[in-house]
């Protein structure tokens, strides 16, 4: 039985200004809005900030996610070291952030139309939860305070949870404008394209092709998850790398868009990123180090199943990292302290697709798993590898099965949530010939 | 020369003795770290077994997915390696 929920309705765009279900709500104090959620999270997660929000503003239990985003870097540290967003700290410098509206605020709002924006109150808001988009030691923060909640760190886990990556999986790629020849890069030329530069490579009367042109090479700045995520797998250390420093993920595709010579240009971003803008853009296959053949992070160059990241194929993939505060004392219940906000855990635990009985709120009545997939994140019940630091080596991977506390594999919904399954389906009364029926699909376990 | 023809033995004696229960499906080994690989249609892969598995086991699995075969020229030291990245 092949399955596919994955429709172009459900494709996720970047957000815009522009709103074609009409104006924006107008700005609003965010402390107005209903039980609020401060977050300081990578731009990488602007969409999932977006659905989620959405979602939750519409939830039984209706949660506002109140965020703005910076690179990881930055929100570890204002996690480590503490600081607030707005103050001029450590946090983000803004005065405004920003939010999805309710069905009840905006009956009409797409995530496609971009957030709602509030005002921040005056002085600042501690964060209530923030995110780094790839391993937080690749940013070789201070030591983890004690009042600092990652899933699963530190449990007897091992790999990525051990490090609070049990968060869904981020791939980053590297794209080329639509219609340019370029299918893939090895982990080599990109160590000379982005670690020499076109034209030092010129001085050494040397080259990679196509990329000749050092305006054309478009990278992130030193601290974002996609750079370093980029330089952890091509061994370039972040502050080496050469090429044209964009501030964000919209203006690399802005570049990349607009190149004055596309055969030569290319740029750095997240695969959700890429994914949201197939016809502009084209993503190149990478050969890591001491691979035989260069691979999409799908299976194919056209679909959406983030098999390759899942099975290690494709080897630039980073948790997404999310953390909210506690206070330090260790109980049965919360071996990592008492969360400050039960709100915020809630928030760090359905995105994490962890049991929220602890939290005292009911499970949401949406299927937060499927956004996560809508928007280009893998859950980690569907790999089959995992690493404990940024590029590390890869090992295989399951997911703990429902005896053993965790939520057993959810790779069938997965697949046919982004493509195409192949797994059989089940109900009460279809049971599986092979493996466990879960959420209508027959999973491995 | 002599160099990259020990680690290419080390390789493959290092690929006949795992202890796992994975398997290559053809005698090609892989190249050593930071030399060049050139790949082509007939490299081979590892059927992974239950057990464990190494990163450059698992990175060339076999797999039905689209492969990108690519054979790049670059400008490597002599002895096949990786420059310094500049200051």
């Amino acid at each position: 039985m092949r399955t596919s929920l994955f429709s172009t309705a459900m494709v996720f765009a970047i957000a815009s200004s522009a709103n074609a279900s009409g104006p924006l709500p107008p700005v609003v104090a965010c402390d107005t809005l209903p039980d609020p959620v401060y977050i300081q999270c990578g731009d990488t997660q602007q969409n999932l900030m977006l659905n989620l929000g959405r979602a939750l503003s519409n939830n039984t239990t209706a949660i506002t996610l109140v965020w703005v985003t910076a690179p990881s870097c930055t929100n570890i540290n204002l996690t480590y070291v503490g600081g607030k967003i707005g103050d001029g700290s450590n946090g983000a410098n803004v005065t405004t952030m920003s939010y999805a509206p309710s069905n009840s605020v905006d009956a009409t709002w797409q995530p496609t139309d971009g957030a709602a924006t509030c005002s921040l109150p005056a002085g600042g808001v501690v964060p209530n939860v923030t995110n780094s988009a790839l391993y937080n030691s690749a940013c070789n923060p201070p030591a983890q305070p004690a009042t600092v909640y990652l899933a699963g760190s530190p449990a007897s886990q091992t790999g990525q949870n051990q490090t609070g990556g049990l968060g869904p999986k981020q791939a980053y790629v590297l794209a080329v404008p639509r219609g340019t020849t370029a299918t893939g890069i090895t982990a080599e030329e990109a160590y000379f394209v982005f670690g020499f530069g076109p034209t030092m490579l010129e001085a050494m009367s040397a080259s990679i092709a196509p990329w000749t042109d050092a305006m054309q090479v478009f990278i992130r700045k030193n601290g974002t998850s996609t750079l370093l995520a980029w330089g952890a797998n091509v061994q370039i250390p972040a502050s080496k790398f050469q090429g044209v420093q964009e501030s964000g993920s919209p203006q690399v595709v802005a570049a990349l868009e607009g190149s004055t010579n596309p055969g030569a240009a290319i740029g750095m971003i997240g695969a959700e990123v890429y994914d949201t803008l197939r016809a502009q853009l084209q993503v190149l296959a990478f050969r890591a180090f001491h691979q035989y053949a260069a691979y999409f992070p799908d299976s194919t160059e056209t679909s959406r199943d983030k098999k390759n990241l899942r099975d290690g194929h494709y080897t630039v993939w980073s948790p997404t990292v999310w953390m909210d505060f506690t206070d330090g004392t260790a109980t049965s219940d919360y071996p990592q302290g008492t969360p400050l906000s039960q709100t915020a855990r809630f928030v760090v635990d359905i995105i994490n697709n962890q049991d929220v009985t602890l939290t005292g709120i009911a499970p949401p009545d949406f299927d937060t798993q499927q956004i996560v997939a809508q928007v280009g994140l893998v859950p980690d019940c569907a790999m089959r590898v995992q690493r404990s630091f940024e590029g590390g080596p890869l090992s295989l991977y399951q997911v703990a099965a429902p005896a053993a506390g965790g939520p057993g594999s959810c790779t069938c919904k997965y697949e046919a949530t982004v493509d195409v399954s192949t797994c059989a389906t089940c109900d009460a009364n279809t049971p599986c010939a092979t493996g466990v029926c879960r959420e209508g699909y027959c999973e491995e376990y | 020369m002599r160099s990259l023809m020990i680690i290419f033995a080390a390789a493959a004696l290092a690929a006949c003795g795992s202890s796992n229960n994975n398997t290559k499906n053809d005698a090609a080994v892989g190249p050593p770290i930071d030399a060049p690989m050139t790949g082509g249609p007939d490299a081979s892969c590892f059927t992974l077994g239950s057990g464990s598995a190494t990163n450059d086991e698992i990175i060339n699995a076999c797999t039905t997915a689209q492969k990108v075969y690519l054979t790049p020229t670059l400008p490597l030291l002599v002895d096949g390696g990786l420059p310094s990245l500049p200051q």
